[in-house]
């Protein structure tokens, strides 16, 4: 579990983020929405202590982020960035394996153990069949589920996701948003992930939060939030949810 | 960005350069001339009163090229920087006005007829300088700062082939060394004549050429949607400022940094929009080189020491940029995703690692037995001979093994395969060590220049660390410090060469990389330096696995950040060190080793480290093996043909489509 | 392969303190220079060297005395070929302190003597002299010596004898850089030094360095405007025509009055021989007049 308390983060010419309190609890996926500069991907990275809030504890498991060590906290929370690295001639086995180092560390032996998480993570994302091709011949949709194998292999409670879906098509947005919703609930998993669209979230997300200006606006289920007003005030702009034409979920289109 | 920095830079300011300059100017023509005859020279010029002819034909011309030379630099700085956008473009950081002087130096020895159209061949040799910078950094998307690494391999190059000249025809080139750091003495108005008409041309093509380029501020897709014309529109601008550098060099040699200098002061004084820096950067230019240069006449007065005016400015530039690296906003982030390269892959590593050492071996025997003597081509087994070709073929493949490890280290550590112990500084900063302990010590022993190198190289890396941590170990800008210290060794260098002390001959040869004076105990330690910093890197191979991987990756999987950068900087630091001792600061092996080892389809780390070590000694055993007996009986350095070897090497292979 | 390493470094162990004997013997027949001053007082003395480094600029900057065919190229001065040296069998190598770093190898090869020439607050022409009979001691050509200074002290004395009654002007002594600068050789130079012995005087007071000479841009001549230039060829490239359109040079007091004086290549960082060609030239400019 993730415990925000008044956490700040400031540049020195403005503050990202207002104190704000949160907890996010184990096991859900829970996604983070806001308007461009809410402060979603901000908070994300400080949860996956690629940078450190100014001001404030964030807590994991009732123990300070900072208290935790470097591999030991990769064996609890696993990041995907917004933009992948290129990944110049490494195959796709390779660069899953990467995953293991939480585990094995500098010198130890790649054991395996290892093997077994690096086969059952390319598995589980479907990715087996491209194990000796290199990543960077893949398409989006199928690098993405790569990266997403090799934070799997990491064997975490947790998942990060800062916009995994913000490079592609529709029908892979759905396809790599309906693996991960499935890994979740089936592996037990912690998914924290921001999104930009309010449907997406709204459809695979087991819980919202959503930010404005920084500042913790609203948080509830999909359907709590699904609502003309609350989008209103999230998005800054009229919106109509309207029910979906085949599914029990419902949509939302800009009124304006 | 804060509401003050959008001002356009104050009057105050402007009138406070204005009045330091008109300040400085009368205090300097006071120095020339008493001020009875200030009256007489506006009014009655007299031509036969010695005074007032030095006003008349030295001092005020050379008032008038400071200022036309400073102008024309600011301003080609600011529309190659608009042009590439790229904060850190100029004429001294893309090659281009290296290119213009080797040409002319060329010219001056091999095709003195040439020299009517200097400008032309200065243009020539710096397009073609500039076309080799964009060759060599196209693949990596021209990204700022691999534009600006290629520059450097550039200028590197062009400065190798330089000293190659000078080394064999010290004498002659007398002239080259002044020359190459630009000074602005005159004794007519020649030089402010041919300068007038050409900058006057650039500046209509610059009037003409403002609107669209305005539109290069957009990115690409958006100037291009607006109905400009990239392609072309860059290659004029471009063309534009290559040709006034041209005129520049053609003119007085080479002026560093006033062309990166005057376009940054402008930018941090707030001029924002191209017509204000258009404006902006000539005058700013005009000013700082004004200002050198009467610093420089008002010190080196009537001493017997001639200081180059180029040469100081690059001194006091090298600090600039400096100072400037934390205050640069370079785009965020990793280079973007590449179309997808087909490297090699070698499924077994051990087999090619194996035939490579053999390899080494066999290279080595070869050199040590066959070469040049008195007798021609032939075989050696003379032990009297062959006493001086041990230590100096081990030297060599120790040194090479160093730069090729130190080389790899580097480009996995900052992911950017044009990095290299070069272009970090450090062996600059050896270098500078061993120069001064040369001025203050004539014939200084091995142990002190070891200990001179060392040191040179301990402050440089220091230098580096602190400057790098202040951006938690950011490779980019431990690139960037790296280059500032390489220009400023360079500055340094070309001052101390323009003074053509007898003793510039040795600097320059121990400068390029000499194996001449190694011994044998050096050279073992060499060796043994070589092979225990390769096993103490091997188990750091899962870092340089990973950290190419960008920033966040390698952090999120839980790779000590701080701790990997740190130990990975010193061991470079330490390999580079070592092997500048050896070879002297200037050959590419470091950059090309690791090169080849990709090449070859070593893409693990591991083996990566092996295969560059192995390629980096053979290279340099086979460059020595050629200084020793390409020009018999001159022995050439080692360090310089490993870099006219490699410089061309390397824009052939990374410049390459594939 | 291991015994033949063995013999390699066993026969670099033997052979240095063999070198080191040889040391003691003296007259020397076959020595190397690599400094060109020193060679050139060789040949004024009647020996020939065995080698000398940097033949081919030699030709162009020293030109006189010239060297017999015979002499081996040593490759640049910066670096002598140590293979070549090693294969020439020297049995004196002389160098200058310039030279200094490469002494422990040269030692391998023969016994190392440096020789300054140039020396701070010292007379060159005196430093010249002492060097001339130095040499003359290692190699057993005294008389030569002898001669070489007679006739150089001869000379001088009939010159300044010559001069006494005349009153030339100061001169200034230069080689072109290009043609905005010059080396001018101050009071530590040679030349400057025969200037001296003359009775005449260097028009250039601005200091100079250990070599004695500085640089300066061509305006800083005009600081005095009753001397003459002497200028040494070779000239850089297309020096003269550019001298030619400058209307500075052109205005130039020395160039006004007509008191410009161009002198062959004689090397000024050279020995006795250089300073008495240098007189040469100097009677022989101005006996044209």
């Amino acid at each position: 579990m993730f415990q925000l308390e008044s956490v700040t983060f400031a540049v020195p010419e403005r503050t990202l983020l207002q104190p704000l309190n949160l907890t996010l609890p184990p096991g859900e996926m829970i996604g983070l929405i806001g308007h461009n500069g809410s402060g979603k991907s901000t908070l994300i990275k400080l949860l996956a202590r690629q940078q450190t809030a100014t001001a404030g504890s964030i807590l994991l498991d009732e123990r300070p982020l900072h208290a935790w060590g470097e591999r030991e906290f990769a064996r609890q929370v696993a990041y995907l960035p917004q933009q992948l690295p290129a990944a110049e001639s490494l195959t796709v086995r390779e660069l899953v394996a990467f995953g293991r180092y939480p585990w094995h560390g500098l010198l130890g032996r790649f054991s395996v153990d290892d093997e077994q998480e690096v086969a059952r993570a390319m598995e589980l994302t479907d990715v087996t069949r491209f194990a000796d091709n290199l990543v960077d011949t893949l398409s989006g949709g199928e690098r993405q589920r790569v990266w997403l194998a090799m934070l799997l292999a990491q064997h975490t409670r947790y998942l990060l996701l800062d916009e995994p879906t913000s490079a592609l098509d529709i029908a892979h947005q759905v396809e790599v948003l309906a693996l991960v919703h499935r890994l979740s609930r089936e592996l037990d998993l912690g998914v924290i992930v921001v999104l930009h669209d309010i449907n997406m979230a709204a459809r695979y997300c087991d819980h919202l939060v959503a930010l404005h200006s920084g500042q913790l606006l609203m948080q509830g289920s999909p359907s709590e939030l699904m609502n003309d007003a609350c989008l209103e005030a999230i998005y800054g702009l009229p919106m109509t949810v309207i029910p979906h034409p085949d599914q029990q979920s419902s949509i939302a289109v800009a009124r304006a | 960005m804060n509401s003050a920095a959008l001002q356009p830079p104050s009057r105050l300011w402007l009138a406070a350069l204005l009045l330091l300059c008109i300040g400085a100017a009368l205090f300097s023509l006071h120095q020339q001339m008493p001020l009875a005859q200030w009256g007489a020279l506006i009014w009655q010029p007299e031509l036969n009163n010695l005074d007032q002819l030095l006003v008349y034909y030295s001092w005020l011309p050379r008032l008038c090229m400071a200022v036309l030379c400073g102008g024309a630099l600011g301003l080609a700085g600011v529309l190659m920087q608009q042009v590439l956008r790229n904060p850190l473009a100029s004429p001294t950081t893309l090659g281009v006005a290296n290119g213009a002087q080797l040409a002319l130096a060329l010219a001056t020895l091999y095709a003195p007829t040439l020299l009517v159209a200097r400008e032309w061949l200065a243009l020539l040799g710096g397009g073609l300088a500039t076309l080799l910078v964009f060759a060599l950094a196209r693949r990596r998307g021209l990204s700022p700062l691999t534009l600006i690494l290629a520059g450097l391999v550039v200028s590197l190059l062009l400065g190798a082939v330089n000293v190659m000249l000078m080394l064999l025809q010290p004498q002659g080139l007398a002239a080259l060394f002044i020359w190459s750091a630009g000074s602005l003495s005159q004794n007519n108005w020649d030089g402010v004549l041919f300068l007038l008409p050409r900058l006057a041309a650039a500046l209509l093509l610059i009037g003409w050429l403002v609107r669209p380029l305005r539109l290069l501020e957009l990115d690409d897709s958006g100037a291009r949607s607006l109905g400009v014309s990239l392609a072309k529109l860059r290659l004029l601008g471009l063309a534009v400022a290559v040709f006034m550098t041209a005129c520049v060099v053609s003119s007085v040699g080479v002026i560093g940094f006033i062309g990166l200098a005057a376009p940054a002061i402008a930018r941090l004084l707030g001029a924002r929009t191209l017509q204000q820096r258009l404006l902006w950067a000539p005058l700013l230019g005009a000013a700082l080189l004004l200002l050198t240069d009467f610093g420089v006449q008002y010190f080196a007065g009537n001493s017997s020491v001639l200081l180059p005016t180029g040469g100081v400015t690059a001194l006091l530039g090298a600090p600039l940029l400096l100072w400037l690296i934390p205050r640069l906003r370079l785009p965020a982030g990793r280079p973007q995703l590449q179309p997808a390269t087909q490297l090699p892959r070698l499924q077994r590593e051990q087999p090619l690692l194996l035939l490579m050492a053999l390899l080494l071996l066999g290279a080595a025997a070869l050199a040590l037995l066959f070469g040049l003597g008195p007798q021609g081509w032939s075989w050696v087994l003379d032990p009297q001979v062959l006493q001086w070709r041990i230590p100096r073929i081990l030297g060599a493949a120790g040194a090479g093994l160093m730069l090729g490890l130190a080389g790899s280290l580097l480009q996995r550590l900052t992911g950017n395969p044009m990095a290299s112990p070069e272009l970090m500084g450090i062996s600059a900063g050896a270098a500078m060590g061993l120069m001064l302990l040369l001025f203050i010590w004539i014939g200084a022993p091995l142990w002190a220049r070891l200990g001179m190198g060392f040191l040179g190289a301990l402050i440089t890396l220091l230098i580096i660390i602190s400057f790098a941590r202040r951006h938690a170990y950011s490779p980019d800008r431990l690139l960037l410090v790296g280059i500032a210290i390489a220009a400023l060794f360079d500055a340094v260098k070309m001052l101390v060469l323009s003074l053509n002390d007898p003793r510039g001959q040795s600097v320059l040869s121990w400068l390029s990389g000499s194996t001449y004076f190694v011994e044998l105990p050096t050279a073992l330690m060499a060796i043994a330096c070589g092979v225990a910093l390769l096993l103490l890197c091997l188990p750091l191979a899962r870092w340089l696995t990973l950290l190419p991987l960008g920033e966040s990756t390698p952090r999120s999987l839980g790779v000590p950040m701080r701790a990997a950068r740190l130990s990975i900087m010193l061991a470079a630091a330490m390999l580079t060190a070592a092997a500048t001792l050896l070879v002297g600061p200037l050959s590419f092996v470091g950059l090309m080793a690791p090169h080849m080892a990709r090449m070859l389809g070593f893409h693990h780390a591991r083996g990566q480290l092996l295969a560059s070590a192995l390629i980096g000694a053979l290279l340099m055993v086979i460059a020595d093996w050629l200084g020793r007996n390409i020009l018999f009986p001159d022995q050439l350095p080692a360090g310089l043909l490993a870099a006219l070897v490699g410089g061309v090497y390397l824009i052939w292979g990374l410049g390459r489509r594939r | 392969m291991r015994r033949h390493w063995l013999r390699i470094f066993a026969g670099l162990l033997l052979w240095l303190p063999l070198t080191l004997h040889a040391a003691s013997e003296a007259p020397y027949s076959r020595i190397v220079t690599l400094d060109w001053g020193l060679a050139e007082t060789l040949i004024g003395i009647g020996v020939t060297p065995l080698a000398v480094a940097d033949l081919t600029n030699y030709r162009r900057w020293v030109g006189e005395p010239q060297m017999p065919p015979q002499v081996h190229n040593l490759g640049l001065r910066s670096e002598p070929n140590l293979e070549l040296l090693t294969q020439l069998k020297p049995d004196l190598i002389l160098i200058t302190p310039q030279f200094e770093a490469a002494r422990p190898l040269l030692e391998r090869i023969a016994p190392v003597k440096s020789l300054a020439i140039y020396r701070p607050d010292s007379d060159p022409l005196q430093t010249a002299e002492e060097i001339t009979r130095e040499l003359a001691e290692l190699t057993g050509h005294q008389p030569q010596a002898q001669q070489l200074v007679d006739d150089f002290e001869r000379q001088l004395a009939r010159l300044r004898g010559k001069l006494a009654g005349q009153s030339l002007p100061p001169f200034y002594l230069v080689s072109f850089i290009d043609e905005r600068h010059v080396r001018v050789y101050g009071e530590h130079n040679l030349f400057s030094a025969v200037l001296a012995r003359l009775g005449q005087e260097n028009a250039w007071h601005a200091g100079d360095n250990y070599w004695g000479y500085a640089q300066a841009g061509v305006e800083q001549l005009a600081d005095n405007p009753d001397a003459a230039l002497i200028y040494f060829a070779p000239l850089p490239l297309n020096t003269e025509q550019q001298l030619a359109g400058s209307k500075l040079w052109q205005q130039m007091p020395f160039v006004q009055q007509g008191r410009v004086y161009a002198f062959p290549p004689t090397w000024q960082l050279g020995g006795l021989l250089a300073a008495q060609r240098f007189m040469g030239l100097f009677e022989e400019a101005l006996s044209d007049e």
